[in-house]
């Protein structure tokens, strides 16, 4: 009798704890999720920061992101290289130099996915989407990290898990790390966000 | 006669002119700790990929990374100077089969040896692949 209720009043307060942490993971996601669905364009600049685990070694590359809700993404390397990602509903246009990729989507799943990752990565919808990661969320004082491990198996191919921090200030996810399964990884910082400003449709012009 | 044996060692010392010239334009690692960044770009009957190839050397090994621009891991291998041997550590999982490790391990050898007299293209007919590669002096640490 002494053990059942020793195991109970050990037992209590790990599932209180639990049940807490289940309430305020829901919450912090229906606040990701909130403030995503009243993003409908969002252009800024980013940092890139890869970490070559083997050479010991970082590549800073920086660019510029267009987005417009809810298929069109405009990501365009400016240094150390030039390099132009494109999504424009089904089609992805590369632009590499004078040389051009127009790729459908449907018929390369890893575009495919880079487009998606990189879109509902910044717009923070990963959370929602139950199919592709196994979600956690920790609170920190302005910020939510959340931690999204892959499902899918094009996703689980490229990383081993995504972190997301979102800014509960701006309302924003302002950095996201990709971790891979050779032990590198890749930090985007956005900054100078704007958000729900008119972006010209020429912009993700794919043709 | 004496013309024809004049001709070849004009000849030979033209061409050690031309490789020692070539390797002193070339960017690539000599000395132990040296880096060197290429952007790189295969063509493939008419589609292109492209990432960049980052190397260092570390005594008498090269290490070398080929990641897409996004960031992603394609390639982890070193370069054996000594040996003239290529080992792959990290392939990503769509191109890790044994037959397309096999063809990256020969081409990535030829790619290096091209690399290091400053060329700057190599074609493996065999698979219709027309690689490319050019210096990129911006890519630093």
């Amino acid at each position: 009798m002494k053990k059942i209720i020793f195991l109970i009043i050990f037992l209590c307060p790990i599932f209180v704890c639990m049940a807490q942490n289940s309430e305020s993971q829901r919450q912090a996601i229906e606040e990701i999720s909130k403030a995503a669905a009243n993003i409908q364009t969002l252009k800024c600049e980013f940092i890139q920061t890869k970490t070559l685990n083997m050479l010991n070694n970082k590549l800073v590359s920086e660019g510029t992101m267009h987005c417009s809700q809810p298929d069109k993404l405009k990501w365009e390397y400016i240094t150390p290289y030039s390099y132009t990602f494109i999504l424009n509903e089904n089609t992805v246009l590369l632009k590499k130099g004078e040389r051009n990729n127009k790729i459908d989507v449907n018929t390369n799943k890893m575009f495919k996915e880079i487009a998606r990752i990189m879109m509902n990565s910044v717009l923070g919808k990963c959370l929602t989407d139950k199919r592709s990661f196994k979600v956690s969320v920790e609170t920190k004082e302005h910020t939510f990290l959340a931690t999204l491990i892959p499902v899918k198996r094009e996703m689980k191919q490229m990383f081993t898990k995504i972190i997301l921090h979102y800014d509960r200030l701006e309302s924003m996810v302002k950095t996201v790390e990709l971790f891979e399964h050779n032990g590198d990884n890749t930090n985007i910082s956005l900054v100078n966000i704007q958000k729900n400003v008119e972006i010209n449709s020429s912009v993700y012009n794919v043709r | 006669m004496l013309d024809k044996y004049v001709f070849k060692i004009v000849f030979v010392i033209f061409m050690l002119i031309s490789i020692e010239s070539a390797n002193s334009q070339s960017a690539f690692p000599r000395n132990n700790g040296d880096t060197a960044n290429y952007e790189m770009q295969i063509d493939a009957r008419g589609n292109f990929i492209s990432g960049i190839c980052m190397m260092v050397l570390d005594e008498d090994k090269i290490k070398c990374s080929i990641i897409n621009e996004f960031g992603v891991s394609i390639i982890d291998f070193t370069y054996n100077t000594e040996k003239d041997k290529v080992k792959l550590h990290y392939v990503f999982k769509t191109l890790n089969k044994w037959y397309l490790r096999r063809v990256l391990r020969r081409d990535l050898k030829r790619i290096i040896a091209i690399m290091r007299i400053g060329g700057t293209s190599f074609v493996d007919s065999r698979h219709k692949l027309n690689f490319t590669f050019k210096i990129n002096h911006d890519i630093e640490k």
